[in-house]
């Protein structure tokens, strides 16, 4: 025993010695030992970071309602009945106790039931009544009776003061409440009659409120406190205003009423860690059965945000796996050429122990210890250093908060690399042990086994023959993921095999021509073992950095295509505008170039299927500042741009004043009266009584009282006399003003659209004036509208709406209902996707006045790219109120946050890495087989070959042996990438323009250039090295 | 220690017999016969110096002594062992017990990067656990060699012919009791020649058995018994600087190189046997080319 720790502390401080002896090789071997190990645990490391990063964002990106949970009881006051409880194990509560737990009760107790202290930040309990008001304008008028904890300090009186008794309550100011206002309200829900009337109690408004603005998340919880609205119901109007606030007394004095009581738990989102969700979860879950059971119920949205994070993991983790494995089996690639170079080396000390008498395996192990002390030493500091990238690309790219971490992937990967690096110092230590001692002693370099080679390249060819047909064919499975790496690694064999051939006939040509750096260049690279390792290398990493180069930039340039398309252009300013026109008018006035900004208003009408999305841009600067791409659609947007606009007569604008309008009465049914139709700048219809009609050419004026108002037509109203059935024909000669004709006849007159069979006016214009007639049983609408918009309105549709050709009816852009005349079809908008796009100026026009209820319009500026910063304050100084701002550049950023954008980056971090692997492998092979070239090319020089030449031929060696792996390299890259990109997942959601496959030729030819850059550096040393080095007087020295 | 009183720990020398001896190096398109025949026997505790001109095969004789080569025939014998049919693995126990190999260069035979103890210790590591009690230890080798003190120097730091010594040191390090030395004096001045030939024959004082390999005339004479290689076969023997042909088992002579200026090759020649026990060689034309 004692006899063995004597052997073996011998063997290790041999090991020590020798790696001390050899220094510079043992240190160059222990850094790419480090980068191998580093690389390794890159993977799992950085898939960690990665998911963690999702996981984050997705979390700080979700509004508080969404990541929290809150708990609800809801029932009537006064009713004794149980309430129905699924999964309760004794007596139900009664509905009543339901509606009367207090906030406080429910808040402790939904804390200690749901396990909350540990990732939820304190509660918000509360509880509200929906409650039916006084009529306001005739209007059915409904609204909340509210309590929620700490909502004096949340909610701000711009008038009177918070509620300190019970009975008082702050009122919002978009409700006609005034302070000191006492509004009987009484309890809305439907109340079973056995239980009594519905509870009713007169409230005070002490105080008004601004409506906050972060009403959706945070305190408030999404609870629609603020929702005030005019909306049609049954034909009835009805309207709903924002919440009363009150004390939980002041809800409780309505009596029979149903109350929701509720408690809400925002997430502390930076507590959450990966480790988390899943106790999250279950712990969601088993306080649900425990709050259902009670009669009470949990709304937790959080496991949808989970499921959503789970799925972009899934494809970060995919990614990991693949590029984990391919770095791994190249790190083991890297070390098996290493440790051999490195046992080679050692070969006549290897010797030396087999002429002492050494047994097989006393051998090794000393052939094993120097390499495998290194490589152990390398592991844990490659582990550090593997963390230490994934901190700074988590730095650099992922969500704060996010850390570098040592788990067991990235310990397993560390040991697979250690472990991969023993294999291979054993079989390399194998092969020279099993090697006779006289050819070690006299560095007779070790023969490869052909066919164990060609047994293991053929294994090669086959998987990526199967890899490709499973991707070409989507026959699924994960042996697609690794076309790219396998098809890499195939190019690198049979370069690596293809070249020394290649260059058995050059020796011959070359001897003959007597190009001495030629033949020497051929002679080495057709006869040096390590040749088709090097290729093999250096082509498998270049071809890694192309695909993953290749991928990330297409991935990029999608994201960007996505960014844009999903924002419209550079940089989007929300702003509060009263109209569209005023909209344009600021526009227009902040940037009068028409390059920087352009006005767009954006409309969504309908639900579901039926869901319309319109876009109104000012089409003459949608060329020049909307994002637009190729592929949108087959016509360049200024082409689009002008089909949108046509020429229309320009719009009348009447002052105030006289108006008179001449018209040629042919017959009128009795007491009809014309009105000139008027939009003022508000959007808002002005009516100009002219005068009633009778037979015969008549000049009737009214008197208007409007500064900038739109002629927008002309009606006729009925008088009291008028019968149920009315006709006639009229012709509108003239309109002055001030002694002006305003308008003219030749064209652009036209009569409303009927609409539900409802009639109609004809009309028919000439130079002579616009020639209208009518027949109506009565339900006319006979307005005749002047043509200052062409109609149907032009627009550029998408989808199922660009199947249709000629004319649709469709909202417009306030919602009302209008005809559209298909001018031109898009694969995609910008900003929308799919829906109409009209042009701002005629689509505002053509719905003069009036919008309709649920009219969700936004008004948006869009700056093109080069836009000064500058632009903002210019467009406050126009008039407009920005509200937000999004940018491409910063939707980039957030698309790159995305699971397949992290696995990407992922892909570009491992192909770097493997390129400075195979150019540190090239040099410690280079470094390793040194002594033979030196001593050769000392030989040469002392035969006089001169350093010129010698260096030449070094040139011309290692230009060829890594040109060929660089363009090999290149090539595969590039049909790996071609093969894997399009089944590689480059969005976390799907939708928007088409995926664009094909990369800019910038980011490949630059890999291809750096890698050739690094490789020449590379080789700069090398034959520096040789010349210097490889001096006659070597030749006196031991070889 | 004294070198005197490690002379008395004796060792058993080892001797060799070698019976046609042949080995052919298999090159590319064509062999090489290196050997084509050797006859030679090495009695125990022998000094032998192999001589011969380059390319003659003393070299390769040397390697298939050490067990390095395997013979494509003949017999060979190195003590107990028959080399021509041990497997590799008696072949290192033969090595590692019974023949030391001091290979030409002396840092061929040496690791650089530990002491003169170390290396000593190292050459010592093949042998059986419990046979290294019995071993000379490292003191007692360097004293032996002549570098008594010099242990903790790492071989770089000694002169060549310490170097060289160490060597030798490293080579019987297991208890040999055949010492193989290739060209152990090349590229020595006459000092450290001496020097180096000094502690071979108080290693051969010690009762080993030791065979070196030289071009160089004066170390066959340090070495008391010379064979010189020519052509693969033994070509002469010399005894105390006085050199002889040798009749081989097939009845061949080699002609000493003076002789063979004198008599072309082809020659026929008239072996007379006189009275005197003399053999006498007489040149004699071709009779029948008269006839023709």
């Amino acid at each position: 025993m004692r006899r063995t720790l004597s052997d073996t502390a011998s063997a290790v401080r041999l090991a020590v010695a020798g790696l001390r002896y050899r220094g510079t090789r043992s240190a160059v071997v222990g850094v790419l030992a480090v980068l191998a190990t580093a690389a390794a645990v890159l993977g799992p490391a950085y898939s960690r970071a990665a998911e963690q990063s999702t996981l984050l964002d997705h979390l700080r990106a979700a509004p508080s309602w969404l990541t929290g949970f809150s708990v609800s009881s809801t029932g009537v006051a006064g009713d004794n009945t149980p309430a129905a409880v699924a999964g309760a194990r004794g007596p139900s509560p009664t509905s009543d106790a339901l509606a009367r737990i207090p906030v406080d009760y429910l808040t402790r107790n939904a804390a200690r039931t749901m396990l909350a202290d540990r990732y939820y930040g304190a509660p918000v309990g509360g509880v509200q009544s929906t409650v039916a008001l006084p009529s306001i304008d005739g209007d059915v008028t409904t609204g909340r009776l509210v309590y929620r904890q700490g909502y004096c300090q949340r909610l701000r009186p711009v008038e009177g003061r918070c509620p300190q008794h019970t009975g008082e309550v702050l009122a919002s100011t978009r409700s006609p409440y005034k302070v000191g206002a006492r509004v009987v309200v009484t309890a809305s829900a439907q109340i079973d009659p056995q239980v009594g009337d519905a509870g009713r109690t007169t409230v005070t408004v002490v105080g008004r409120y601004a409506v906050p603005r972060d009403t959706a998340g945070g305190y408030w919880f999404n609870h629609g406190y603020f929702d005030a609205a005019v909306f049609m119901k049954q034909n009835a109007e009805y309207r709903r205003i924002d919440s009363f606030f009150g004390s939980e007394r002041t809800v409780h004095a309505l009596g029979v009423a149903e109350y929701t009581t509720m408690a809400d738990f925002p997430l502390r989102v930076e507590s959450v860690r990966l480790d988390d969700v899943a106790t999250l979860r279950a712990e969601l879950s088993a306080g649900r059965r425990q709050v259902d059971a009670a009669g009470l119920s949990v709304s937790s949205p959080l496991t949808g945000v989970l499921s959503d994070v789970d799925s972009e993991r899934d494809q970060v983790t995919v990614a990991a796996l693949l590029v984990a494995v391919q770095l791994v089996l190249l790190c083991w690639f890297v070390l098996f050429g290493v440790v051999r170079g490195a046992t080679d080396e050692r070969g006549p000390e290897l010797g030396l122990a087999k002429l002492r008498g050494l047994s097989g395996w006393r051998v090794a192990g000393f052939g094993l210890t120097e390499i495998g002390l290194l490589v152990l030493a390398a592991t844990p500091v490659g582990v550090a250093v593997g963390l230490a990238g994934t901190q700074v690309v988590a730095w650099l790219g992922l969500a704060a908060g996010v850390h570098a971490e040592l788990r067991l992937p990235v310990l397993v990967a560390a040991v697979a690399a250690f472990a991969g690096a023993l294999v291979a110092a054993a079989l390399a230590v194998r092969r020279t042990v099993t090697g006779p001692v006289i050819d070690l002693l006299r560095r007779v370099p070790v023969r490869a086994h052909r066919l164990r080679a060609g047994v293991t390249e053929g294994v090669l060819v086959a998987a990526a023959l199967a890899a490709c047909y499973e991707l070409l064919t989507g026959a699924g499975g994960r042996l697609g993921l690794l076309a790219g790496g396998l098809v890499a690694v195939v190019a690198g064999v049979v370069a690596g095999r293809l070249l020394p051939l290649a260059l058995r006939r050059a020796v011959r040509t070359a001897g003959r021509r007597g190009r001495v750096p030629a033949l020497l260049a051929a002679a080495r690279l057709s006869r040096r073992g390590q040749v088709p390792r090097t290729v093999a290398l250096v082509t498998v990493a270049v071809a890694l950095l192309c695909y993953g180069v290749v991928t990330w930039d297409v991935a990029g340039r999608n994201e960007a295509q996505r960014a844009g398309t999903a924002l419209g252009a550079a940089t989007v300013y929300s702003v509060g505008a009263e109209t569209a026109t005023d909209l344009r008018a600021a526009v227009r006035k902040a940037d009068p170039s028409g390059t920087q900004a352009m006005a767009v208003a954006r409309g969504l009408y309908g639900s579901g299927d039926g869901t319309s999305e319109i876009l109104a841009v000012d089409s003459d600067r949608l060329a020049r500042v909307g994002y637009w791409q190729s592929s949108f659609a087959d016509v360049a947007p200024d082409t689009l741009a002008r089909r949108l606009r046509p020429t229309a007569p320009a719009p009348v604008t009447v002052a105030s004043g006289p108006l008179a309008v001449t018209v040629d009465v042919g017959s009128a049914s009795p007491g009809l009266a014309l009105v000139a139709l008027l939009s003022d700048p508000h959007r808002q219809e002005q009516v100009v009584r002219l005068g009633r009609l009778t037979a015969g050419r008549h000049t009737l004026t009214g008197t208007v009282d409007c500064t900038g108002c739109r002629l927008v037509g002309f009606d006729l109203y009925r008088g009291p006399d008028t019968p149920a059935a009315i006709r006639g024909s009229y012709t509108l000669v003239s309109v002055r003003q001030r002694g002006a004709d305003l308008v003219g006849f030749a064209g652009g007159w036209r009569a409303v659209e009927s609409t539900l069979g409802q009639p109609v006016s004809a009309v028919s214009t000439s130079a002579k004036g616009a020639a209208v007639r009518f027949d109506s049983p009565g339900g006319e609408d006979l307005r005749v509208l002047y043509g200052d918009t062409p109609y149907p309105l032009p627009a550029v549709t998408t989808g199922r709406l660009a199947t249709r050709h000629g004319t649709f009816r469709g909202p417009g852009l306030y919602g009302l209902d209008q005809a559209y005349r298909v001018v031109g079809s898009a694969r995609t908008l910008p900003a929308i996707g799919t829906g109409v796009m009209v042009d701002l100026t005629y689509a505002d026009r053509v719905a003069s006045f009036g919008e309709s209820l649920d009219t969700p319009l936004r008004f948006q500026v869009w700056a093109a790219p080069d836009a000064p910063a500058s632009l903002r304050q210019r467009l406050t100084a126009a008039g407009l109120t920005v509200t937000g701002v999004d940018s491409i550049a910063a939707r980039r950023d957030r698309l790159a946050r995305q699971g397949p954008a992290l696995a990407l980056r992922l892909y570009l971090i491992a192909a770097v890495a493997a390129l400075l692997l195979a150019a540190g492998t090239v040099l410690v092979t280079a470094y390793l087989t040194a002594r033979p070239v030196l001593y050769e090319v000392a030989a040469l020089r002392a035969a006089g070959v001169s350093p010129r030449l010698v260096r030449r031929a070094g040139w011309r060696e290692y230009g060829l042996l890594l040109g060929v792996a660089v363009v090999a390299g290149a090539l595969a890259g590039g049909v790996g990438a071609a093969l894997a990109v399009p089944h590689l997942p480059q969005l976390a959601s799907s939708g928007g323009p088409p995926p664009l496959w094909w990369p800019g030729p910038w980011w490949p030819l630059g890999a291809v250039a750096g890698s050739a850059v690094l490789l020449a550096a590379v080789t700069a040393a090398l034959v520096g090295t040789l010349v210097r080095r490889g001096v006659p007087g070597r030749l006196r020295g031991p070889q | 220690m004294t070198v005197t009183e490690t002379a008395a720990r004796a060792e058993v020398g080892i001797g060799v017999t070698c019976r046609g001896l042949v080995y052919i190096y298999r090159l590319e398109g064509y062999d090489v016969v290196a050997l084509s025949g050797v006859d030679l026997d090495i009695e125990p505790g022998e000094s032998v110096a192999l001589l011969g001109p380059s390319g003659s095969g003393k070299s390769t004789l040397l390697s298939l002594l050490a067990g390095l080569l395997r013979p494509a025939a003949g017999r060979l014998h190195v003590g107990e062992h028959d080399v021509a049919r041990a497997t590799p693995a008696e072949l290192a126990v033969m090595r590692s017990t019974d023949v030391g190999v001091m290979l030409q260069g002396a840092m061929r035979n040496l690791l650089p990067y530990v002491s003169a103890t170390e290396n000593i210790h190292f050459a010592q590591s093949g042998v059986a656990p419990a046979r290294r009690d019995a071993l000379m230890t490292p003191d007692e080798l360097l004293d032996l060699v002549g570098l008594a003190g010099k242990g903790r120097q790492r071989p770089p730091d000694l002169a060549p012919g310490e170097r060289q010594r160490l060597a030798v040191a490293c080579a019987v390090a297991n208890g040999a009791g055949l010492l193989l030395a290739d060209e152990p004096t090349s590229q020595l001045d006459t000092h450290a020649r001496d020097q180096v030939l000094d502690v071979l024959a108080e290693v051969r004082r010690t009762g080993r058995t030791v065979v070196v390999v030289t071009h160089d005339p004066d170390v066959g004479l340090r070495m008391g018994r010379t064979v010189t290689i020519r052509d693969g076969r033994v070509g002469a023997e010399g005894r105390r600087g006085e050199e002889y042909s040798v009749v081989g088992r097939d009845g061949a002579v080699h002609l000493p190189p003076d002789v063979l200026a004198e008599v072309a090759p082809g020659t026929l020649l008239r072996v007379e046997l006189t009275d005197e026990g003399a053999v006498r060689l007489v040149p004699t034309d071709d009779p029948t080319k008269e006839d023709r």
